[in-house]
């Protein structure tokens, strides 16, 4: 237990059951971001990776965000077909259409199309690549 | 019209091409480049701009017949489903400067009210030598439909989609380079998207437009989809964000989970499979990396099976960029079909 963040995360959890998912959280996430420094954390992906409840799961993952290790991203996703339009930090910044590249068509901005996920903290690509 | 009528005309055009920065880039190079007034503002809001355009004009810094040539560069140049040919010996023949004046009336030398409204009254066509070929430029007046997002709504237990119809000034192209031996035709794309419906209405009509001059054995359809392996392939130039394929089993899609090119290229996706001729691609979306630009630019290419002139290779491009920046692009394009 070594990244930023999840040492933390770790000491502050009584619970053997979610100390032992903080524990595989870390290899998980760590391992992922070693081969794509881009890649987007997901939780649904996370939760049947360490055999965990998805609501534990998101929650370790906000607590992560809290303490630098990730950070929130959030994904306008198209609504026609697989992929992404936009993606913002702040849900304010989406404008209220965009021709998506996507599928070509004209979005208009919907809340229900967002998507709230987790990319690495530069603190934390930071470390990673120091120990690679 | 006045003088001044004109310059704020021109203006609005600039502005319905959402061209603000381009404009303020042209203001810059005549301020530097003539060596005017420190006080002239080259920067700021709408009115501010729209100002500083009046007192360019009427110094004499800058000349409405520039002024509209921007225009032209803006409206004439992205934004557009582009369908490149190559010219037949047969159109080298008949594809010449004499024979379009013959069949289409000159382009105006002058900018007038009529060529720069926001909705032109009538359809015009007409013909221009220009340093990038010969130019037979329409301006027209399009329709569509579209759904009135305020005026349609959903409730628990009624829905109204309420489709109104919408006007817009448009511009087809037909651009051909004789030595070059190139032919491009460019239709406006109209709406804020890629519409293939209203593209391919256009284009039919437009190459009917064509007819008293331009014949199916005059152009050739670039063959693109020779083109879209390789630009497939293309690690120096070229980004993929996805990229969709079907072999003689199956339809696949890889699309990256960031948005436009904030991911990695999805070739490098470790279960990436789309290789080899087994698979064929009727579209690709790719991001050419362009010399000297900061940002890629986003093309979409897909292969039309049954238009006027055949199978179709189309281009679809969303921005409005440079001239050089688009001629590159399709440049590149054309580059791999050989």
């Amino acid at each position: 237990m070594s990244l930023i963040g999840f040492a933390t995360l770790f000491a502050e959890q009584r619970d053997p059951q979610r100390r032992a998912t903080i524990e595989a959280l870390e290899r998980q996430i760590s391992g992922l971001v070693r081969r794509n420094p881009r890649a987007v954390i997901d939780e649904r992906i996370l939760s049947q990776q360490v055999n965990a409840r998805i609501e534990w799961v998101k929650e370790a993952l906000v607590a992560l965000a809290d303490r630098s290790a990730l950070r929130v991203r959030l994904f306008w996703l198209c609504p026609t077909r697989p992929g992404t339009v936009l993606e913002e930090d702040d849900v304010n910044d989406f404008p209220l259409t965009y021709e998506c590249e996507n599928c070509g068509q004209l979005h208009h901005f919907r809340r229900e199309e967002v998507d709230v996920r987790f990319l690495p903290s530069d603190e934390l690509l930071r470390e990673i690549a120091a120990t690679q | 019209m006045g003088r001044g009528a004109l310059v704020e005309l021109l203006f609005q055009r600039i502005q319905g091409a959402r061209s603000k920065h381009t404009l303020e880039e042209f203001l810059a190079e005549a301020k530097r480049t003539q060596g005017l007034p420190r006080s002239f503002v080259t920067r700021g809001t709408p009115p501010v701009l729209l100002e500083s355009l009046h007192q360019a004009v009427a110094n004499g810094w800058v000349t409405e017949t520039a002024l509209a040539s921007l225009v032209d560069r803006i409206e004439e140049n992205g934004r557009q489903h582009i369908f490149l040919f190559d010219v037949t010996d047969a159109g080298r023949r008949a594809l010449t400067a004499g024979r379009l004046r013959d069949a289409f009336p000159a382009m105006p030398a002058r900018p007038t009210p009529a060529l720069y409204a926001e909705l032109p009254a009538a359809k015009r066509t007409g013909v221009a030598e220009r340093a990038d070929g010969l130019v037979v430029k329409q301006l027209f007046r399009a329709e569509y439909w579209e759904k009135d997002q305020e005026k349609s709504y959903e409730t628990a237990d009624e829905r109204a989609t309420v489709v109104r119809r919408h006007e817009r000034r448009a511009i087809n192209l037909f651009i051909v380079r004789p030595e070059e031996g190139t032919a491009e035709v460019r239709v406006d794309r109209v709406r804020s998207q890629m519409d293939d419906n209203l593209a391919m209405n256009l284009f039919t009509s437009f190459l009917q437009d064509l007819s008293v001059a331009v014949q199916p054995e005059h152009i050739e359809p670039v063959p693109l989809w020779r083109a879209l392996p390789r630009i497939a392939v293309d690690r120096d130039e070229v980004y993929l964000n996805a990229d969709d394929a079907q072999d003689a089993e199956a339809n696949l899609r890889f699309s990256n989970r960031r948005a436009r090119d904030s991911g990695p290229d999805i070739r490098d996706y470790p279960r990436y499979t789309i290789q080899g001729p087994d698979f064929y691609r009727a579209e690709l979306g790719a991001y050419w990396t362009v010399p000297g630009e900061a940002r890629r630019v986003y093309t979409h290419m897909s292969i039309v099976e049954d238009t006027p002139v055949g199978r179709c290779g189309k281009v679809y491009i969303s921005a409005t960029l440079a001239p050089p920046v688009l001629h590159h692009v399709l440049d590149r394009i054309r580059h791999f079909v050989r």
